[in-house]
């Protein structure tokens, strides 16, 4: 156990919008090189999680460090080395898809080899057209807007990444597509952190997985270890969602 | 169902959107100032009335002419009204297109809405002009009767004339939106479109302070062309004479007819339109020439420059608003300015200056510092303008303070060019003094940043609808520093007078510019991660 490197390490997270609290005591831990789940109803607290370990909201208490780095105290170091593609596909809706993709590598500091060679790997995992790019983003359609963020999420080679709900408006071939991205990201040595609703998607690529209820995190569960629980993930969260 | 869309239409107008004590005093707050811009509409027309009455014949052409022209400014003013309500929301697009609706209802559930503003528009311009007019003329009490009704049927011929026109200019905006440099040449030529009226009004105004003869205006020829005019300026005419003396022969196809026929054809055209916009697909591309990917590679300060013109220059509210304020500000400034200087200078009011002869100093430098906070409260949209976005910046590894100063320095260079466009006319037509002209670089320059610094955080604090902050840095804290520099130079009245004044509101202007920067880097954090734009 010794030698697994946490990339992601939340202890104690407590978090409130004004009077009222949304995360208790949140404890988790993403080594290195491992495809994480966060799974829980709408709601409950994971894109508020997402949010605390971008560093993008205050929480009261707690510790993130991320590649042993504290977010409080060394934000722009986090976040080089962080990919993030929110929920909802969010970008620049007045620039071109190229204009924005140009604009978050010159932000990571990415060279032209580098953007060109991870463009053209994402544009054709992804299928999206080439030309696509040189349409403004307003006029694309939801599932191509969601391409474009998963796209700028990753166009900078970061050391972990980070989705919310990321099969949201994508067909089912592109969330064929992005399930082999994930896999082989984590393969090459990069830590994903993806929370949704989708159970079952969950269940069949993560090799771990955490449940969030009101706030809290009832349970991690290790499907490398025991991949007999990856069929009985979804009737676990559902019995957890039924209980008063 | 056609009830509720009604309701819909009316609960989004401004005076409903409301609640409680809010809607009572907005309420309260609109019937006094249109009760305000009744008054001064009954002194102005009395006042031209009795000046043109000493011309033959005028007064009646006069007023066909007037109300004429108010229904083209109407017609015109709301033509984008009725654009925006009818295609500027592509969600209300996509349901309503999903609802079980006719074109029709569309048009009548908007259209009603439509109705009732300009109904008010026209009850609180022409319907008041015509009132005053049939007052001074101790017309029969029928005249208000009938030109009330007059109004109800002007105003169904100005919706009419707004819904064939809003289709040209639907088209129009969304040819302008695929080519931004003809909408900035548009943009530019309608600016100077509005700034020369506003120079023959303003112009207008100083020679009626200045009490001076409108015989250069009302000559025998002029006087005829008006009258001829008059006659056919339908259906105005026919409403006006109809209203006087009931004739329903000659004015009746006028008065009732041409309205309404009107009316009708511009409902029926613009449901055609209608049907094929709500039926259309959303999206459309264009279909432009693919180009092999290139990568234009910069550093984070200019990608994120870069970012912000974008937002800038964002279409619609862009390029109208913040852009067009920008481009017309120095002709502004010039003109309000030169023509405070030539009232003092000449005609009635050179007595003051007489009496006080600094107050060229104290207007000139106040009207140049509250144009200034006008056109740049305005840029106060670039953080309201990332809207959900804003998670972006939040995500970005850039400093919050680097991405704020980067924020502020777009509209601020942008501000200080134009401003400084406005200073050089000023002091090359010789209406500041040199001193003056180097002053005021300085003064601009600091009044500037505070401005874009205090807008920016009331835009982070989220009260931009209550925010005191930018309502005392750009109208109070003006007023103020003047104040204290005149008072100042009351007392001491030397040779340095002119510099004391300035010296002083410089300092001022920058020790509030440097606190407000201390502040917001002590705070930036903080305030970037509170503002939530928009709840994700």
């Amino acid at each position: 156990m010794d030698n697994i490197k946490s990339m992601i390490k939340i202890t104690s997270l407590n978090k409130s919008y004004g009077k009222k609290q949304v995360l208790f005591d949140i404890n988790l831990d993403v080594h290195e090189g491992e495809l994480f789940g966060f799974i829980g109803k709408n709601g409950v607290g994971k894109s508020t999680t997402i949010e605390c370990i971008l560093g993008s909201k205050l929480f009261e208490s707690g510790e993130i460090l991320i590649n042993d780095l504290d977010i409080k105290k060394e934000p722009i170091k986090v976040k080089s080395i962080i990919g993030y593609s929110p929920s909802e596909p969010i970008c620049y809706e007045d620039m071109k898809g190229v204009e924005y993709l140009e604009f978050i590598s010159s932000i990571y500091h990415i060279s032209p080899q580098k953007f060109m060679q991870n463009l053209n790997f994402l544009l054709k995992a992804l299928d999206l057209k080439e030309e696509d790019l040189y349409k403004e983003i307003r006029s694309y359609s939801h599932g191509m807007k969601q391409k474009l963020c998963l796209i700028a999420s990753l166009i900078h080679n970061p050391r972990i990444w980070i989705l919310d709900e990321p099969t949201v408006g994508l067909d089912a071939m592109s969330t064929f597509e992005l399930t082999k991205i994930m896999k082989d990201y984590v393969k090459l040595g990069g830590t994903c952190f993806v929370a949704s609703h989708n159970i079952d998607l969950i269940a069949k690529i993560c090799d771990r997985v955490a449940i969030i209820k009101d706030g809290k995190i009832f349970n991690v569960f290790d499907l490398k270890k025991e991949p007999s629980l990856r069929n009985k993930i979804s009737a676990i969260f559902i019995k957890l969602y039924n209980e008063k | 169902m056609i009830g509720q869309l009604i309701l819909k239409e009316f609960q989004t107008n401004s005076l409903f959107k409301t609640h409680g004590i809010k809607r009572v005093i907005s309420i309260i707050s609109s019937i006094v100032l249109l009760a305000f811009f009744i008054c001064l509409e009954i002194l102005i027309y009395s006042l031209i009335y009795n000046k043109i009455n000493v011309y033959a014949d005028l007064n009646d052409s006069f007023f066909i002419v007037l109300i004429f022209a108010i229904t083209i400014l109407g017609i015109l003013g709301y033509v984008p009204i009725t654009q925006k309500t009818f295609f500027n929301s592509e969600s209300e697009r996509l349901i309503y297109s999903t609802l079980p609706l006719t074109s029709y209802d569309i048009i009548l559930s908007k259209g009603v809405n439509l109705y009732t503003k300009l109904l008010i528009f026209n009850l609180s311009t022409s319907y008041v002009f015509g009132a005053t007019y049939a007052y001074i003329r101790s017309s029969n009490f029928t005249f208000y009767i009938i030109f009330f009704f007059m109004m109800l049927l002007l105003t169904f011929l100005m919706e009419g004339v707004a819904f064939l026109l809003v289709i040209p200019f639907n088209e129009f905006k969304k040819l302008l939106s695929k080519y931004k440099i003809l909408s900035f040449i548009i943009m530019i030529a309608l600016l100077l479109f509005l700034v020369i009226s506003y120079s023959l009004i303003l112009n207008a105004f100083i020679n009626l302070v200045r009490d001076a003869s409108l015989d250069n205006l009302f000559t025998a020829s002029n006087i005829e062309f008006l009258n001829y005019i008059a006659k056919y300026l339908l259906p105005i005419s026919s409403m006006t004479y109809f209203s006087r003396t009931l004739d329903m022969s000659v004015n009746f196809l006028g008065s009732f007819l041409i309205p309404l026929f009107i009316f009708s054809i511009g409902t029926i055209i613009l449901n055609l339109y209608i049907k094929k916009y709500f039926n259309s697909s959303l999206a459309q591309f264009n279909n432009k020439k693919v180009k092999s990917l290139t990568y234009k590679f910069t550093n984070e300060t200019n990608a994120l420059i870069r970012k912000e013109i974008h937002l800038a220059l964002n279409k619609n509210d862009g390029i109208f608003s913040y852009i067009s304020l920008i481009i017309a500000e120095p002709f502004l400034v010039f003109s309000v300015v030169s023509s405070v200087n030539l009232i003092f200078n000449t005609g009635n009011l050179n007595y003051v200056l007489t009496l006080f002869p600094s107050i060229y100093l104290t207007l000139d430098t106040l009207l140049i510092l509250l144009f200034l906070s006008i056109i740049n409260l305005n840029s106060s949209m670039s953080i309201a303008k990332e809207k959900n976005t804003l998670l972006i910046m939040k995500t970005l590894p850039v400093s919050y303070f680097k991405q704020f100063l980067i924020k502020l320095s777009v509209p601020s260079i942008l501000s200080f060019i134009s401003y400084l466009i406005g200073l050089i006319l000023l002091v090359s037509f010789k209406e500041i003094s040199v001193i003056n002209f180097f002053m005021m670089i300085l003064i601009g320059a600091s009044s500037i940043i505070s401005l874009n610094i205090s807008s920016l955080y009331t835009d982070l604090r989220g009260k931009k609808e209550n925010n005191f902050l930018v309502t005392f840095i750009g109208f109070i804290f003006p007023i103020i520093t003047v104040g204290v520099g005149t008072v100042t130079i009351v007392f001491i009245d030397n040779e340095f007078s002119e510099l004391i004044f300035f010296s002083i509101i410089l300092l001022i202007q920058i020790l509030y510019m440097v606190s407000l920067l201390i502040n917001i880097k002590k705070r930036i954090s903080k305030l970037f991660l509170r503002f939530e734009g928009v709840n994700l």
